[in-house]
């Protein structure tokens, strides 16, 4: 239940003290960091190569074009990544498989959910998501259903009418 | 004068709506941190587009958004006292003595004296703010495009050295977030900029978008995984909720040296509050651990680092508004917000610029401050109460909040896709122990890096010997480098040994 901010790095007392158990468990130490490593690589090529193709022209351009900047800092990003392939941290200890499995069911849910928020509702898309995130979390059926469609028509109801929100109502219609 | 302008920014903000405002905020605050899934970043990202759909003045909006950021931070106290875990990394430290003091049954005392300890701290900080700030922002005036360009390069070495362990994670974070920035139209010269042809991608990367998911999102994710590995959490009922006069006094000391501490270490950019924590902590426990009571719940033991990073809160807003330079997740988001109300700190001199939000701003934290210490010790046990809700309710609640949240910024599914690809990236980079915040500062302050930098260059004619010209620009440039190291130093100098005692505790627990 920890809502620890990743931003700040003082959750490392607690990492420290598991990373022994988590290097033990992992296939090879710093495996994770040398694809993280690879993949940024990938993305810094790709990137600065991208970067050259930005012709300013004419007004404005000056002695620095839009592609200086990102030339600069997808080398930068380049360089460390190569860093991350050459001194990688010991591998975290990762999801098992039906959590990554119910990890893929969350994403995919989020993602059609906004493809289909404008044609069928904030209210029904949310109702829908929310008794498949329910059931992911081992919710009681009886009570979940229920629930799925009563918060999301109130926040709808909040926000359109008091706040001046415009939550799409889609084909059955909101408040 | 100075006072004078504080008192103005209390008239601004002590108006009736204004003051329901920082209730309201205040208590969403508490919520938030009390709340498993959603700490400050999130809290204060998600409720930003909500709030400007309420069409509130600037001021207003910026005094709800300060509450809910105290708010927050003490609710995350909140449940480093009764549960053992710390809502923000900042208040760590406070579960060394405050989880043993409830687990004795004396939750209560130990909440009441972080309220107590986070006002009195709050009142200094304020002095302290109002004897620096000014000051400083002045030498802003003097910035030429090159020295902006290296401020922004000062608050990146910033951002990357406070995330974590490993300071080339946190330059990586960064430099992704600044590409983060590239993408979209050109201000300059029109040239639309890895928008893979999307017209929805010329306006660029939202900040609240890529804040909900990179946070929101993968907080969720994260817990679920806990959930399938089967973690729970138990708590203890807190008996009586305030402190004596006496135990007061006995912790006063305490409080004074927190603050102190806490405001100098908040100033120096980087350090941020979980290091004032710490700091505080150590020495309260060299000074005053004469029967050995540290550890097993010792009052001081609260009372100096909840002072102290709040004190740190409060003395981050010194770089903050002066510099732009931010010391946290969340006062990166502040800075994200003030930005797109078009007050842009180290880029000027906020307090003669902007000086009614700027004092406004700092009137209503104080505000918040007290508004917690009278409102938390009647909803303690509400707070309490909130943390049983079960989290398959409470974790797509997050979600569709999250989703209002982002679909409210521009209307658009696509935001949607965005911010679920961020929760992913999120979840996997804090797995790897990759920091988050620095990627906000990056998208935050990267548009500012290119533009100084090409100004810069416009006005050399293209030398970049521009950047090292005078004795400002050599010292910020070595302020960046020291700034970057100068945490690895210090944790390996002072923090070393209370780290270590904190891992026995937590191993004692």
């Amino acid at each position: 239940m920890a809502t620890t901010n990743p931003g700040d790095g003082s959750d490392r007392t607690r990492a420290d003290a598991t990373a022994d158990a988590s290097a033990r468990q992992s296939v090879a130490p710093g495996w994770s960091d040398r694809v993280l490593g690879v993949v940024c690589l990938a993305g810094a090529i790709w990137y600065t190569i991208e970067a050259r193709t930005f012709e300013g022209t004419g007004f404005g351009t000056g002695p620095v074009g839009p592609k200086t900047l990102p030339t600069g800092i997808g080398v930068l990003f380049g360089a460390l990544a190569l860093v991350l392939i050459l001194r990688p941290d010991p591998a975290p200890r990762w999801p098992s498989r039906t959590a990554w499995w119910q990890i893929g069911v969350v994403l995919v849910s989020s993602y059609v959910y906004g493809q289909i928020i404008q044609p069928v509702g904030f209210i029904v898309s949310s109702a829908v998501m929310t008794i498949i995130m329910g059931l992911l979390f081992r919710a009681p059926a009886r009570l979940l259903i229920p629930l799925s469609f009563a918060f999301p028509a109130l926040l709808a109801y909040v926000f359109n009418n008091w706040l001046e929100l415009r939550l799409p109502a889609g084909w059955w219609g909101g408040f | 004068m100075l006072a004078f302008n504080l008192l103005d920014g209390f008239s601004a903000a002590l108006t009736p709506e204004n003051i329901a405002l920082a209730l309201l905020g205040c208590l969403l605050g508490t919520l938030i941190g009390v709340l498993p899934g959603i700490g400050p970043i999130t809290g204060v990202a998600i409720l930003f587009p909500i709030t400007l759909s309420l069409g509130l003045e600037d001021a207003s909006t910026l005094i709800l958004l300060a509450s809910v950021y105290y708010g927050s931070q003490y609710g995350g106290s909140t449940t480093s006292i009764l549960l053992n875990v710390p809502g923000e990394a900042s208040s760590v430290v406070t579960t060394l003595d405050g989880y043993q003091m409830a687990r004795q049954g004396r939750a209560g005392q130990a909440l009441a004296i972080a309220a107590i300890g986070s006002f009195v701290a709050g009142t200094g900080s304020v002095i302290g703010l109002m004897a620096f700030g000014p000051p400083l922002s002045e030498v802003t005036t003097r910035f030429q495009s090159p020295e902006k360009f290296l401020v922004v390069v000062l608050a990146f070495a910033t951002v990357s050295s406070l995330a974590g362990s490993n300071i080339f994670k946190g330059l990586l974070a960064v430099v992704f977030g600044v590409m983060l920035s590239t993408v979209g139209i050109d201000l300059q010269t029109g040239v639309p900029r890895y928008t893979f042809g999307e017209l929805k991608l010329q306006e660029g990367m939202d900040f609240v978008v890529i804040a909900i998911g990179l946070f929101a999102v993968s907080e969720v994710l994260t817990l679920l995984e806990d959930t399938v590995r089967g973690e729970k959490v138990v708590f203890q009922k807190a008996e009586r909720i305030w402190v004596t006069f006496r135990e007061f006094l006995f912790s006063l000391g305490a409080i004074i040296r927190g603050s102190v501490i806490g405001f100098f270490v908040g100033l120096l950019p980087g350090t941020g509050a979980s290091v004032a924590g710490f700091m505080s902590y150590g020495l309260e426990k060299r000074i005053s651990d004469v029967d050995e009571t540290f550890g097993k719940g010792d009052i001081r033991g609260v009372a100096a680092p909840e002072s102290a990073n709040n004190a740190a809160a409060g003395g981050s807003l010194v770089p903050l508004l002066t510099l732009g330079i931010p010391g946290s997740g969340t006062t990166a988001v502040l800075l994200g917000i003030l930005i797109s109300m078009g007050i842009r700190p180290g880029s000027g001199n906020v307090f003669s610029e902007t000086p009614e939000l700027i004092w406004t701003l700092i009137a209503s934290m104080y505000i918040g401050n007290l508004m917690l210490l009278l409102l938390n010790f009647p909803l303690v046990k509400v707070f309490v109460k909130i943390l049983e809700i079960p989290p398959w309710f409470l974790m797509p609640m997050i979600l569709v909040i999250s989703y209002i949240g982002v679909y409210s910024v521009n209307n658009s599914g696509l935001d949607i896709t965005i911010m679920t690809l961020f929760g992913l990236i999120g979840f996997l980079l804090r797995k790897l122990d990759v920091p988050l915040a620095p990627i906000l500062m990056g998208l935050i302050l990267g548009d500012d890096l290119e533009q100084n930098f090409r100004r810069s260059l416009v006005a050399s004619q293209g030398s970049y010997s521009t950047f090292f010209d005078g004795i400002l620009n050599v010292a910020l440039i070595l302020l960046s480098i020291v700034v970057l190291f100068l945490p690895q130093i210090l944790s390996r100098a002072r923090g070393a040994n209370v780290k270590d005692e904190f891992a026995d505790a937590g191993a004692e627990v």
